[in-house]
Order: structure tokens, then C-alpha cells, then sequence
């Protein structure tokens, strides 16, 4: 095992790695191309083809990789081309530099409007940044004075390099490649990160991110700010190309779409998916149009779309998708000229993350570390959680029980801050933490928890489940891997690392759940059954699991039904119905009350003790 | 009903003979055989990821097989999509218990008896569900979503008897649900069974399962490696071992 973790493989070595000089290859076949063509037709066609393929990697990063379906990219284009030709127009500032502070604007921009806009999920994001899209549209219109209005503006042609402008399109061609290359590599970089890891964690489930300790609003508005200035520099290089911008072609909405459409045919949320989908979409547009576009009008249109619905029947996960397989098979084949590393992960990281599982035992201490006092909470009518007091001590075991629907889950969003109590406080270390939100707030506190009914990062394989619970407080992703690594292989799960985790039972989810929540060290953990879907060994197993975990002085607070785990484990039993406690002591005392014997664990429990 | 049914020749109710089962390259299930019988409750149960519920929803007609055949009343039902299978009478109530959160529980039981088979005789199922679990009718008109994890158990089992099952099949019933609860279910199964359906049961509360089963098969890795009435199996020292860690 030891061999295959690569530590420190310096950049020098993956260039031996086939997916490196492969890449390296096709880059330099592309410039090839590009000063090889002087047609203008084609040139052109090359040129457009590099730019959509810009600027739908610089709408991924944001749409594809933090899950916000953006439909107001078009709105930043727009500002960087208005922003340069204005600046020049005025002030004859440089093109270059009007770029960049096109692109300033429009990250400016970006965060500003985008960052409320989180609030909204999925249709309703979507809807507010198309809104965004076409009011920035009608300003352009009405300021006549400053933008030119409806007609727009032409910018006057001054060749040279300093102008961004050229006669034939060779530069034109050698600019776009540039930009598109630059941006794929920060997208690669990017997916790479720890901040890669965050975004596409709580692109999947930002519930279950933000328990890890990754701040949702934080990951989304810097993907908006880096996804708005590559699309506000793009349009710099739009204006400086076609001489004339106006409100129509610059602000359109359907622009927008097109961006977010070719991410989609090449495979949404990838480095390679959106230059796939450009190279595929915008040469058929132009040569459609081209060839079909002078006689038969509309033909253009009808042959584009009904290629697009091909390719979105045949290849509904992307043109990536199709792709990725023989390229993998591709590149084992090819020769690997150093050791063949599987991924990276540094040793420290592993030995740390066995720790967070076997760790040394620590003294018991005995002081109250969660004290929950008076707190209620109510949904419409309903009395969830009826001003309950609850103290928590520190390297305890501790079960909650009650029947379903009696408040137990409640009390754990209450907790970590995913509901606010109507009324009471809730102390932890000390520390109020009453209504502290977002619930990675809570997470920092050092409160870990895993969820009743399992939010897995379904598209994420289980070890990049793991990794998304270290990632926050790692001081980098080779660290996190190991951790990730070190846990997964003392709760069982590693030899599933690389399978995707919806194809996991649920019993295992739940485990993965488990590993995911001790991935981000907490002092407090809180089990939501944990052992549901287990048969009776492997329950056997799980308690020592967390027994182990317990005995590195991590305090626990377990809610589960299988009676036999909660009365062997727990130092402290609390019972709740109806949203109020109705018993809390030792072990042996509640299986003998009677209060709890009718509410819960019936005549039979002898029973379903064994 | 569908043209495609071709006529096999068995006994039992359900036969499953030999299927395999693939999830790409991995095979979830090698050359699985079961019977289930009139009146019976037969229970499988194994280690998570053995291939239980795998099993169930390659009998509901989820997932395709790639050799061997399954059964129902005669007819050959590995081929049939899941809507013609419910016609047949062959329900399946699945694991997470999965009800229609958005609906009320009045129209959550409505859906069930949805196949024209069970529609004629609604009224009469919606009684009998209704007997059987009295706590439904007091939430007919509640967001299925706003129920207890017990009631939705009790409403996934009740949307199940709603389509008239000769054979209802419920995986693992008892997950995530409060000790009382737990008795209730069981009780409700054997009830069931009285009342002349029968039931292929999956579940994790090996005990309780086995007390009540007639057959049980063992499943690991994919293939069944023991089968045997149920309380030959519980006493069966290598099932302590392995399942009841006793």
C-alpha cells in the first residue's frame, strides 16, 4: 500500500504520466492549427470555437462544478465589453487594460448580485440571475448617453497587438486558444484544491456540506467572482473582434444558454466537458448557418437542432462521459515512464486519520460540555420540543431514545444549527451557541453529526466523501486523502473507496456517514442511527467502533432503536416522548421504568433485548 | 396483460431459478433459487451488501437477469417491467419505506390500489388496511411527509395491501423503528399471512424474522448458502456466529 501513495511527486514527474504529455500534445496541435489556417472562413469558425469554449469553462466553474445553475452569464460578457470599449472610447485607455478592468467589474459585480441570490436553490437561482441578465440588457438600452443605446457602439479599428486588433485571423485564433487554455487550467487546478473539493461537496448536498464545516455562501460567491471576471475578460476580446457590440448581442440571454448548453453536451462540472462541447456545437452552428443560412432560411436552425437532440439522446451524461473510458483505457496502455500513482496522499495524513478512529485513550474528564437548557421549538401547530433540558458530559457515551416522532432528530438540528430554538440555551464548551447558524458555524465549534436519512455526495466516490469531511481543516488535499484514507480503513469501508457511494447499501451509507462525520474531528459527535440496516453482527461491530472513538475522549451522543447497541454502550440514558424528557439515568434504570416501558419499549422488551 | 408472458411449468407461487444478476462488471447475484408457497412467510437475510434487496428488486423487475428465470403463478415474469408485475399481484414495499411525502395519507393508500386489478375492490382494501392499522385513519387527511417514521412504515405496508398482493414483499420493515413499533410491525405480518397472503420478508432483526419465517434462506456474496425452516436456521450455531453475533 505503502508504494502506490506517492508523497511528494514533483510537477516534473507526472509529466510523465500519459494524461500530462497527451495534454501537452494536443495544446501544441491546436497552436499548430491555428497558424497553419489563413482561411478566414474557418478561421473565424476556430476562433469562436476557442472563445465559447472560454467562456462555458468560465460559466462551469460555477454552474458545473458549485451546482449554480447560472442563466445571467451573458450579464458579464456584457459588462466586459461595454467596460473596455467605454474606457477606450473615452479615456483611450489600452484594450489590455480595459480587459482587466472589465473583468474586475464584472467580479465585482457577480458577488454583489449573486450573493443573495444563494439564498435560492436550484429553478429560483436560476430564475433571479436571468432576471440580473435582462435588466443588465435594459440599462445598456435606456442610458443612451453613456452606451450608445439600442444601436451600441463601433469601435474604431487601430491595428496592433496594443489594440487587440489584426488583419487576418491568426492572433485573433492564438489569443482565444490562449485564454482557453488558461482558464482550463485553473479549472483543473481548481478541481484539484481543497476549495474544489468544498464546492463540488456542497454541489451535492449543501446540508450535508456545511456539517462538515464548509461555509456554502463562502464557496459559492468566490466560484461566482472567478466564474464572472473570465467572462467579463472574454468580453473585452468579443468587442475588440466584431468592432461593434450592442445590447442585443452582448447582453442576450440566449447567450447565456449557450454557455450553460455546452457545458451540458460536453459534461457538466468536468475540465475537458465544455471545450468538448464547443468543438462539437459551434463549428456545426457556423457551418449550418454558412452553408444553409443564404438559401434556405431557418434550415440552419432546424439541422442544429436536431443534432442537438441526438446528442442529448445518446449521450445524456455528455459527450465526457462517452469519452472518458477508452481515454482511461488509452492511457494505461501508454507508457508511464516513472511509478504510477494511483493518487495522492501523504502518510502523516493517514497515520492522523487511523488516530481520529484508534486514537491514544485520553484521562476521562468529567465537566459538562453540552448543556441544553429550556429550549423549545415549534412547527406551525405543532410542539416538536417542549422546553427540554439536557446535560452533556464530556467523554460520556450517551443515548437518546424515544419513540418515533418524539423530537430526537429535532433536537439534533436544534443543536447544530439548522433550526433556531423558539426559546432556552444551548452551552457548549462553555459557549453559547444558541441559534448559531449556518450549521458550519457549528462545525468549527467542533460538533460533528451524521443524518437519520442519508445525505451521501452521491456523485462522489466514498474516499471523495471521506476527503470532503477533512478537506476544511486540512493544510492540504494530500493530507485530507490520508486521513480519508486512515478512516475508511478502520471503519471498513476501504476496499469500496472507489466506488461511487449511492451504490453502497444503506447500512454501509450509514457507516460512510459515520467516517464522513469523524473526518472533520469533533469534540462532540452525534449519531442519528446509525445502526439501522445492520443485522445483529455487524451492529456488534459498529459498537466497537465507536467505543474506540469514545475512548479517545470523543463525547457522544447517540440516538438508535437497536436496544441492544444503546444498552451496552451508554453511560447515560435520556428518554424523550412527545418532545419532552420523560427519564434520564443509567442503563439498567431505564429498562425497568415504566413510564418508559409504555411509551417505548413495550411488555415485550425482554424480547427484542437478546 | 402483456402478450410477452410465456407459460412455465411450477408448483410454487414465486420461483426464482438460478438467477445472476450484474451491476455492470460486479455480480451481485450468483445462481439465487428461492420458493415461496401459499401462506408463507420466507425470509432472507445475510450481511449489508449480500444481496437482499438486490434480490427483491430483480423480482419486482428493477433489474434485468442475465441467466435464469423467475416465475409467478406460472407465468414467466423476469422479462416484464415493474407496472405488469404489480398486476400479477406481486407487491413490493421498499426499503426506506419511500411514501409519497407531498400527498396526504388517504392518497398515498389510493395510489396503491392504482393497477386495475386492485382498483375494483378499493373500498374493500381501504377497510381492511384501515382495520389493520387504526392510526391511519386518524391522519387520512396529513401530509404523509408530517408522519412519524413508524406511521410511515405502517402506511408504506398499508399502500402495499391496497394492490391486493398474493405476494407482498417487504424489505426490512423494521429499520430505524422504536422497540414498540418493531412488535406492532411483526405482529402485523403474521396477521397478514392469516388473513392468506404470503410474504418473502428481508431483514436486518435476524431474530425476530427467523422466529416468525416457515423458510428462510441465507444469502452471502451474492448466492444463498443455507436454507432451512426458520427455526432450524436460528439454532443453527455457524447463523449465531456469523448473524446474531451470539
Amino acid at each position: 500500500m505503502e508504494d502506490d501513495e506517492m508523497n511528494m511527486n514533483s510537477f516534473f514527474g507526472k509529466l510523465n504520466h500519459p494524461k500530462f504529455y497527451l495534454t501537452l500534445f494536443s495544446v501544441a496541435f491546436l497552436y499548430v492549427i491555428a497558424l497553419l489556417v489563413k482561411n478566414p472562413f474557418v478561421g473565424d469558425i476556430l476562433a469562436m470555437t476557442f472563445l465559447f469554449g472560454s467562456l462555458s469553462l468560465s460559466w462551469n466553474i460555477l454552474g458545473g462544478y458549485g451546482g449554480q445553475f447560472s442563466l445571467g452569464h451573458a450579464g458579464f460578457f456584457g459588462i466586459g465589453a461595454y467596460t473596455s470599449t467605454l474606457l477606450s472610447a473615452h479615456y483611450h485607455f489600452n484594450p489590455w487594460l480595459g480587459m482587466l478592468v472589465g473583468g474586475l467589474l464584472a467580479a465585482m459585480v457577480g458577488g454583489l448580485v449573486f450573493y443573495p441570490s444563494f439564498k435560492l436553490r436550484g429553478i429560483f437561482f436560476c430564475l433571479a440571475t436571468l432576471a440580473f441578465n435582462e435588466v443588465l440588457k435594459i440599462l445598456a438600452i435606456h442610458f443612451r448617453g453613456l452606451t450608445g443605446g439600442a444601436m451600441g457602439i463601433t469601435i474604431p479599428f487601430k491595428l496592433g497587438l496594443g489594440h487587440m486588433m489584426f488583419r487576418g485571423k491568426t492572433w485573433y485564433m492564438l489569443i482565444s486558444l490562449s485564454f482557453m487554455i488558461a482558464i482550463a487550467l485553473v479549472t483543473y487546478l481548481i478541481e484539484k484544491s481543497r476549495f474544489g473539493y468544498k464546492l463540488v461537496a456542497l454541489r451535492e448536498d449543501e446540508d450535508a456540506a456545511e456539517t462538515l464545516g464548509i461555509s456554502a455562501s463562502r464557496c459559492k460567491l468566490i466560484a461566482s467572482v472567478i466564474s464572472a471576471f473570465f467572462t467579463g475578460i472574454l468580453g473585452t476580446f468579443y468587442a475588440r473582434y466584431t468592432l461593434l457590440i450592442d445590447p442585443e448581442s452582448v447582453f442576450n440571454v440566449m447567450l447565456s444558454v449557450e454557455f450553460a448548453l455546452l457545458a451540458i453536451i460536453g459534461g457538466i462540472g468536468t475540465v475537458l466537458g465544455p471545450t468538448l462541447g464547443a468543438f462539437l456545437l459551434i463549428p456545426l452552428d457556423s457551418l449550418t448557418r454558412g452553408y444553409l443560412g443564404g438559401t434556405q432560411q431557418g434550415v440552419s436552425f432546424f439541422v442544429y437542432g436536431a443534432l442537438l437532440i441526438v446528442v442529448v439522446i445518446f449521450l445524456p451524461r455528455g459527450i465526457m462521459d462517452w469519452v472518458s473510458k477508452p481515454f482511461h483505457r488509452l492511457f494505461e496502455r501508454l507508457p508511464d515512464l516513472v511509478t504510477k500513482p494511483k493518487f495522492l496522499s501523504s502518510t502523516e495524513g493517514i497515520l492522523r486519520g487511523r488516530e481520529l478512529v484508534m486514537g491514544v485513550p485520553s484521562a476521562p474528564r468529567s465537566d459538562i460540555l453540552l448543556k441544553i437548557q429550556g429550549v423549545s421549538k415549534s412547527f406551525g401547530g405543532l410542539q416538536a420540543i417542549k422546553k427540554i433540558d439536557i446535560t452533556i458530559r464530556r467523554g460520556e457515551i450517551t443515548g437518546l431514545i424515544g419513540p418515533n416522532g418524539a423530537g430526537k432528530t429535532t433536537l439534533f438540528n436544534l443543536i447544530t444549527g439548522f433550526y433556531k430554538p423558539d426559546e432556552g440555551t444551548i452551552f457548549f464548551k462553555d459557549e453559547e451557541i444558541t441559534g448559531l447558524r449556518p450549521p458550519h458555524r457549528i462545525c468549527k465549534k467542533g460538533i460533528g453529526r451524521t443524518f437519520q436519512i442519508v445525505k451521501p455526495f452521491s456523485g462522489l466516490t466514498v474516499l471523495d466523501n471521506v476527503m470532503a469531511g477533512a478537506v476544511e481543516k486540512s493544510p492540504n488535499i494530500h493530507e485530507a486523502r490520508g486521513e480519508a484514507l486512515g478512516i475508511l480503513e478502520f471503519v471498513g469501508l476501504g476496499k469500496f473507496m472507489n466506488l461511487k457511494a449511492t451504490s453502497l447499501t444503506l447500512g454501509r451509507q450509514k457507516r460512510l456517514e459515520f467516517a464522513r462525520a469523524l473526518a472533520t474531528n469533533p469534540v462532540l459527535l452525534l449519531l442519528d442511527e446509525v445502526m439501522a440496516g445492520l443485522n445483529p453482527k455487524e451492529i456488534d461491530e459498529t459498537i466497537g467502533l465507536i467505543r474506540s472513538v469514545a475512548n479517545r475522549g470523543v463525547t457522544i451522543l447517540v440516538i438508535e432503536h437497536v436496544m441492544k447497541a444503546i444498552m451496552s454502550l451508554s453511560d447515560y440514558i435520556i428518554v424523550i416522548h412527545h418532545g419532552e424528557k420523560i427519564f434520564e439515568g443509567k442503563p439498567q434504570e431505564v429498562s425497568k421504568n415504566e413510564d418508559v416501558i409504555r411509551a417505548y419499549l413495550g411488555k415485550e422488551y425482554k424480547y427484542a433485548g437478546r | 396483460m402483456s402478450s410477452g408472458l410465456t407459460l412455465v411449468r411450477n408448483i410454487n407461487m414465486l420461483g426464482v431459478n438460478d438467477i445472476d444478476v450484474y451491476y455492470g462488471d460486479i455480480q451481485a447475484l450468483k445462481k439465487v433459487s428461492l420458493r415461496a408457497e401459499e401462506n408463507q412467510i420466507i425470509s432472507m437475510v445475510g450481511s449489508n451488501g449480500a444481496g437482499k434487496t438486490t434480490t427483491l428488486m430483480t423480482i419486482s423487475g428493477f433489474n434485468r437477469t442475465t441467466s435464469g428465470t423467475i416465475s409467478f403463478d406460472e407465468l414467466r415474469i423476469d422479462r416484464l417491467g415493474p407496472h405488469e408485475i404489480v398486476e400479477l399481484g406481486l407487491i413490493h414495499v421498499p426499503e426506506g419505506r419511500m411514501v409519497f411525502y407531498d400527498m396526504t395519507v388517504m392518497e398515498n393508500l389510493e395510489m396503491g390500489c392504482y393497477s386495475s386489478r386492485a382498483r375494483k375492490n378499493s373500498q374493500n382494501s381501504l377497510k381492511e388496511v384501515m382495520d389493520l392499522f387504526p392510526i391511519l385513519r386518524d391522519r387520512e387527511n396529513q401530509l404523509a411527509g408530517t408522519l412519524s417514521g413508524g406511521e410511515q412504515q405502517m402506511l408504506a405496508i398499508g399502500r402495499g395491501l391496497m394492490a391486493q398482493p398474493r405476494l407482498l414483499m417487504l424489505d426490512e420493515p423494521s429499520l430505524g423503528l422504536a422497540p414498540l413499533v418493531v412488535e406492532m410491525i411483526f405482529e402485523v405480518i403474521k396477521t397478514i399471512r392469516e388473513k392468506g397472503t404470503s410474504i418473502l420478508l428481508v431483514e436486518q432483526d435476524v431474530f425476530h424474522a427467523l422466529s416468525i419465517s416457515n423458510t428462510a434462506y441465507v444469502i452471502e456474496n451474492g448466492e444463498i448458502v443455507m436454507e432451512g425452516r426458520g427455526e432450524e436456521i436460528l439454532k443453527d450455531e455457524r447463523i449465531k456466529e456469523a448473524y446474531l453475533g451470539l
